[in-house]
């Protein structure tokens, strides 16, 4: 069953147009070469973080706000978890049931492009969230008060923890893509979001539902943004980057997200499934001590280069690998297009055309049923191979930028440079090694 | 202040042209002459993977199907044995072609499902028999060939 969820690997190593070697080579070269113009142009920090932007139109903006539309956005995430709940509760557990494809490919993966066009969508539409507005009207309370207070040092530790769940589930659990297996895992993360909302407030999906922290980090490269006195600005991605939040948890965030991706690619690899499958352990045992090897790896080298930055300034702090996470956004958003290019265009498809027929009756409910899957992508494995490549060091190289500003604003003039020596090297690291990885075998 | 901004811009620009450059570079360096030397090899080398793999199963056809069978020819053999969950293959990955069959002669020491993913093909294995499935990759990619009950990946066919 999982496995028919999955598109099979497009587009490797011999498949570039250049020799691999020379690739992974011109991208830590290309680090290199960015973080010297960098040194060399950019002393004072540039961007300005929340005041930055420019309001958007008034009409738009008024638009955007309304009580009206905000209700129409509620309403549809609510019609369309109700869709897809006819097939996950009603439907045949078979692979034709688009229900995995809806959570693993339209959701988890697509949620990427549209918090990048479209800001942090998830929380706009987001049914548990509704569901606790209702329910809130309906016993005229405050959704926004809990019982219990909400210390700030929680941050989003919770969503860590969430999107550490969600990534064990789709790249650890045994028949993840079966519908016990999926009805389960969900039904226990809308216990613990609402439960949790009904205690300390609506603030809780902020911090802990998988989802929204996600979409909200990813909307931080986009166009959008609110500013803190509520206006809607249109940013810079890069600034709009720079003015996140920075909150207890951001690193562990990050870590988690880039972590993960590494342990998906690196369990596609040979070497690394024969070295699994030796041990003497069941699969799910290896595979969680797989997962949580990889996301430490990245959590020691990320947290390591971050404290070693401060020493090196002059300026340590425990709070450095929180202040520098955002820089991670852009390497992680890389490694996703590096990586899910193909599943969202080819399995993307195929869900839209099963969720036609969400019972599995020969029903055509949305006149998608009959379309067939336009495979061209899969025929193109140099440009897709070539996408891969320019996803990874572009995103490294924004990232390099992020850091760079971020750097000569928290550090005294004159050791900026030197702090940013640990930051440059595990970027180089992240790249050669992320480019190693996805092109194992 | 938009002097400042359009700095800022055209310094995140030359970051990012000075990435692509480099790339870049190292593209028109492979364009030369080393770049058909070191394509080359691979080529042969992948060509000779393969006639390895199909030396190495020649063996094995008698006791899938008499020799003068015809339908078999060109068809890259894979063998793969399973004994107490290990698995043996001499390479974890086999280079083939797009459009050409693959002949997987699987034998498990427990009975188990054979399936090849991304074609989505399943055949049933009974223990201690040689177990032959074929199927012809239709677009490029790595296909991962797995057991279901003991979650195994056998071996993984990488089509070009």
């Amino acid at each position: 069953m999982s496995s028919a969820l999955l598109a099979h690997g497009v587009g490797g190593r011999q498949d570039l147009p250049i020799p691999f070697g020379l690739a992974v080579a011109g991208a830590a070269v290309a680090l290199l070469v960015s973080f010297a113009v960098l040194a060399l142009a950019w002393r004072e920090p540039r961007y300005r973080g929340d005041p930055s932007g420019r309001p958007l139109p008034a009409r738009p903006a008024a638009v955007a706000d309304a009580s009206w539309f905000r209700w129409l956005l509620r309403s549809l995430g609510l019609v369309a978890t109700a869709y897809v709940l006819v097939a996950a509760l009603f439907g045949p557990d078979l692979a034709t049931n688009p229900t995995a494809g809806v959570v693993y490919v339209l959701l988890w993966v697509g949620l990427v492009p549209a918090s990048l066009l479209l800001g942090p969508l998830w929380k706009l539409v987001n049914p548990l969230r509704t569901v606790h507005l209702l329910a809130c009207r309906v016993l005229r309370i405050d959704p926004t008060q809990g019982l219990l207070p909400f210390p700030d040092r929680i941050g989003v530790w919770p969503g860590a923890v969430g999107l550490f769940a969600f990534v064990w589930l789709e790249l650890v659990a045994p028949d993840q893509a079966t519908l016990p297996v999926l009805r389960l895992w969900f039904a226990a993360l809308a216990a613990a979001l609402l439960l949790g909302a009904a205690f300390v407030g609506s603030r809780w999906f902020d911090a802990a539902d998988p989802f929204e922290v996600y979409s909200g980090l990813v909307a931080r490269l986009s166009w959008v943004a609110r500013r803190d006195d509520g206006v809607l600005v249109a940013r810079r991605p890069l600034e709009n980057l720079d003015s996140t939040p920075v909150r207890p948890g951001l690193a562990a965030v990050v870590v988690v997200l880039l972590g993960s991706t590494a342990y998906d690619s690196a369990a596609h690899a040979p070497w690394w499934a024969r070295w699994v499958q030796e041990l003497p352990l069941p699969p799910v045992v290896a595979g969680t001590l797989g997962l949580s090897l990889w996301i430490g790896a990245v959590a020691v080298t990320y947290v390591v280069a971050t404290r070693l930055a401060g020493v090196l300034a002059g300026t340590p702090g425990r709070g450095l690998p929180d202040l520098f996470a955002h820089s991670v956004v852009p390497i992680v958003v890389g490694y996703v297009v590096a990586h899910y290019l193909t599943l969202l265009v080819l399995e993307g498809q195929n869900t839209l055309i099963l969720l036609s027929d969400p019972l599995g009756t020969g029903a055509d409910w949305l006149g998608t049923g009959d379309r067939l899957v336009d495979r061209s992508l899969a025929n193109q494995p140099t440009l897709v191979a070539t996408l891969q490549v320019a996803a990874v060091v572009l995103g490294h190289v924004l990232g390099i930028v992020s850091a760079h500003d971020r750097s000569v604003r928290l550090f005294p003039r004159r050791a900026a440079l030197v702090g940013q020596l640990p930051l440059l090297a595990v970027m180089v690291l992240y790249t050669v090694g992320g480019l190693l990885l996805l092109f194992a075998g | 202040m938009p002097a400042r901004s359009h700095r800022r811009a055209a310094l995140e620009l030359a970051a990012a042209l000075a990435a692509t450059a480099v790339l870049a570079t190292g593209c028109g360096g492979a364009a030369d002459e080393p770049a058909v030397v070191s394509t080359g090899p691979t080529e042969s080398e992948q060509a000779a993977a393969d006639e390895a793999v199909t030396t190495r199963a020649e063996p094995a056809q008698p006791t899938t199907g008499p020799p003068t069978e015809k339908a078999d020819e060109g068809a890259t053999v894979v063998d793969v044995t399973v004994s107490g969950g290990s698995v043996s293959t001499l390479q974890g990955r086999v280079d083939v072609e797009v459009g050409a069959p693959v002949r997987l002669v699987v034998t498990s020491d427990t009975d188990d499902e054979l399936h090849v993913h991304g074609v989505d093909v399943e055949q049933p294995l009974v223990a201690g028999q040689p177990t032959v499935l074929e199927f012809v990759p239709p677009e490029p990619g790595v296909y991962d060939v797995e057991t279901h009950d003991s979650h195994l990946l056998l071996v993984q066919i990488a089509a070009r």
